[in-house]
């Protein structure tokens, strides 16, 4: 028991590695290896589900640590929920660890099974999230996010895992096998398949202020303090503005006035008309609700485009979550723009790219989570949206990092956490459909409808040899 | 396993200290005590005449003309509220809200902001403005 558990402690640091900035995602499917050898024969559900649960906490608390200096309790209550999706995932392989060669090929599906459900906001809501694909961002794995989206990903970082650790026991052919068809499908990804056509360059830039959470949240309230954040974007969007950008993106709820252009102080209005186009996130209040809205200036007033719609729970419950909206031409490109937690769920921008987006926007605001590690668990989540739909994203956090990144999810420039800075780079707009852009994510509920067959298949099988059993004797 | 811990937990709570310790100290100008920020101090505001009362009857004889309010969004723009703040009735002068903060002047305090669930707490309710006749 001890011995599980230390295995399953050390997949949890393993894992936990793999989301912080200095480790790298080729570490998850260690994790996964040293997951599979604790579960191994392991025949009793509660404590294989224990075992799972403990795992993925290592991928839970780099995520979600921010969360916690914000309201204390919803780090555990965050895991433990959470934590009963992958338990029941291992509870579930314990019921099939008599047959060997059917648990290790069930555990990958089982676990990007239980990623699907945790990401699903129809059981989650706004708490909805799945972490094993965002661990992909910095390796070549992530090119399989055009296929399937997260799941895919997902999956191939589990079947990875389960092969090393069968490898490790004498057992090559899995890895063999998995090794061979993943290769052949990135091979065909990065082939160039997915980019179909460029339709131009659009030459985007991010300011990023990273005001102090006080600063930040006073400033709506104070015209001093709102003075001195609009000087430093107005400084900051001149210099890109020197540099040549054409479209500059600001962060999350950084505009004063609630979406009125005849509310938006004068050091406002200054420090927007520093360039052509500038989308910036801002409160947005209407007669009957109020949004998490983005907009964009174009010389003289606001105009809407696009109101988040993922609220974060509690914290966002004064605001009404917004529904999707159309692509709004933007300098030449047609821009999807998504506000902070949007990021989180691939079929929102799916959709923005389905309506012809061919530029992604997430503006976001992580001062709430300071130093902590959640800030570069977001900036992985728009590098595999840019991924999975093979469109250039632009990642504008107000604390940093900020990013913008290439059709293949590569990061072209990044700022640091928490220092002023800026990008500029000219960022290609590609066209045509990725099949997870098409389809959806279809592997993850294919992995779903799999278990409850093999589920199923258990069952019918026991009861068989149950009601057989008596005649036998 | 001890390893493991460490490597799994040292990292979270270190920048958790550290994050909460640069909190901290951001906040430290604004005097936040868990319930309210003091944006600009007493002597720095525009002077403003606001009373107090020992109890809720004292205020009503000063004010006839008292009227309740039962939304947030109800309140304009210089409405002078009735707080029940230390034990006594004390007048604000109520600036603006988003639903989440309440921007006020507290007299002796300052310009200040008051966090929703503590204004809540705190609010009697009851407004003194000038006659609805002459609001538009």
């Amino acid at each position: 028991m001890t011995r599980r558990l230390a295995l399953a402690t050390g997949a949890a640091a393993v894992f936990s590695l793999a989301l912080r900035e200095a480790g790298s995602g080729y570490l998850a499917i260690v994790a996964f290896g040293l997951l599979a050898a604790a579960l191994d024969s392991e025949k009793r559900p509660l404590f294989a589900a224990l075992i799972t649960a403990v795992a993925w906490t290592g991928l839970a608390i780099p995520a979600l640590e921010g969360t916690a200096l914000v309201i204390w309790w919803s780090l555990p209550a965050l895991i433990a929920v959470h934590g009963i999706v992958w338990g029941v995932a291992g509870g579930v392989h314990a019921l099939f660890v008599r047959k060997p060669l059917l648990s290790w090929a069930l555990l990958p599906l089982l676990i990007t099974g239980a990623e699907y459900v945790g990401s699903s906001r129809l059981v989650f809501g706004g708490a909805a999230l799945e972490l094993v694909a965002y661990t992909q961002a910095d390796t070549i794995l992530r090119g399989l996010a055009p296929w399937s989206g997260t799941s895919g990903v997902t999956l191939a970082v589990a079947a990875f895992g389960t092969a090393l650790y069968l490898l490790t026991k004498g057992q090559p052919r899995p890895a063999i096998w998995t090794s061979v068809l993943l290769s052949t499908l990135m091979a065909v990804s990065t082939s160039g398949m997915f980019e179909r056509r460029e339709s131009g360059t659009v030459r985007v830039a991010v300011v990023q202020t990273a005001d102090d959470p006080v600063t930040a949240m006073l400033s709506k309230y104070d015209d001093r303090l709102m003075a001195d954040v609009m000087g430093k974007f107005e400084v900051l969007t001149h210099n890109v503005r020197e540099r040549g950008a054409e479209l500059v993106v600001w962060g999350e709820t950084v505009l004063p006035g609630e979406g009125d252009s005849g509310r938006l102080p004068v050091a406002t209005k200054r420090a927007l008309g520093a360039a052509p186009v500038v989308l910036a996130g801002t409160r947005e209040r209407t007669p009957e609700a109020l949004f998490n809205s983005t907009m964009v200036w174009r010389g003289s007033y606001l105009e809407l485009v696009s109101r988040k719609q993922v609220l974060v729970p509690i914290i966002e419950s004064h605001f009404d979550p917004g529904l999707p909206t159309a692509p709004v031409p933007l300098q030449g490109a047609n821009v999807g723009a998504f506000v902070c937690l949007d990021s989180l769920h691939g079929h929102i921008s799916r959709e923005s790219v389905r309506r012809g987006a061919d530029l992604l926007v997430y503006v976001t605001d992580d001062t709430f989570a300071g130093s902590t590690a959640s800030n570069w668990f977001h900036l992985a989540t728009a590098i595999i949206r840019a991924a999975e739909t093979r469109r250039s994203v632009v990642f504008a956090n107000a604390y940093g990092p900020s990013a913008l990144i290439s059709a293949s999810g590569e990061v072209v420039a990044r700022t640091r956490v928490a220092e002023p800075g800026f990008l500029v780079e000219d960022l290609p707009l590609w066209t045509g459909p990725t099949p997870y852009a098409a389809l959806g994510n279809y592997v993850g509920p294919a992995c779903l409808l799999l278990l409850f067959i093999a589920l199923a298949f258990a069952f019918l099988v026991r009861r068989s040899y149950v009601h057989q059993a008596p005649r036998m004797g | 396993m001890l390893v493991a811990l460490v490597v799994l937990t040292v990292p979270a709570v270190r920048s958790w200290f550290t994050s909460h310790a640069e909190l901290t100290a951001r906040l430290a100008p604004f005097e936040f005590d868990g319930r309210r920020y003091l944006l600009v101090r007493s002597d720095e505001t525009t002077w403003v005449s606001l009373q107090s009362y020992p109890n809720l009857e004292a205020a009503r004889t000063a004010h006839p003309g008292l009227k309740a309010v039962e939304r947030l969004s109800h309140l304009d723009a210089n409405d002078v509220l009735l707080m029940q703040l230390d034990g006594r009735i004390v007048e604000t002068l109520f600036l603006f809200t988003d639903g989440t903060f309440i921007k006020m002047i507290e007299p002796g305090v300052g310009t200040v902001l008051y966090k929703r669930d503590y204004f809540d707490a705190t609010f009697t309710g009851l407004v003194s403005r000038p006659s609805t006749e002459s609001r538009p």
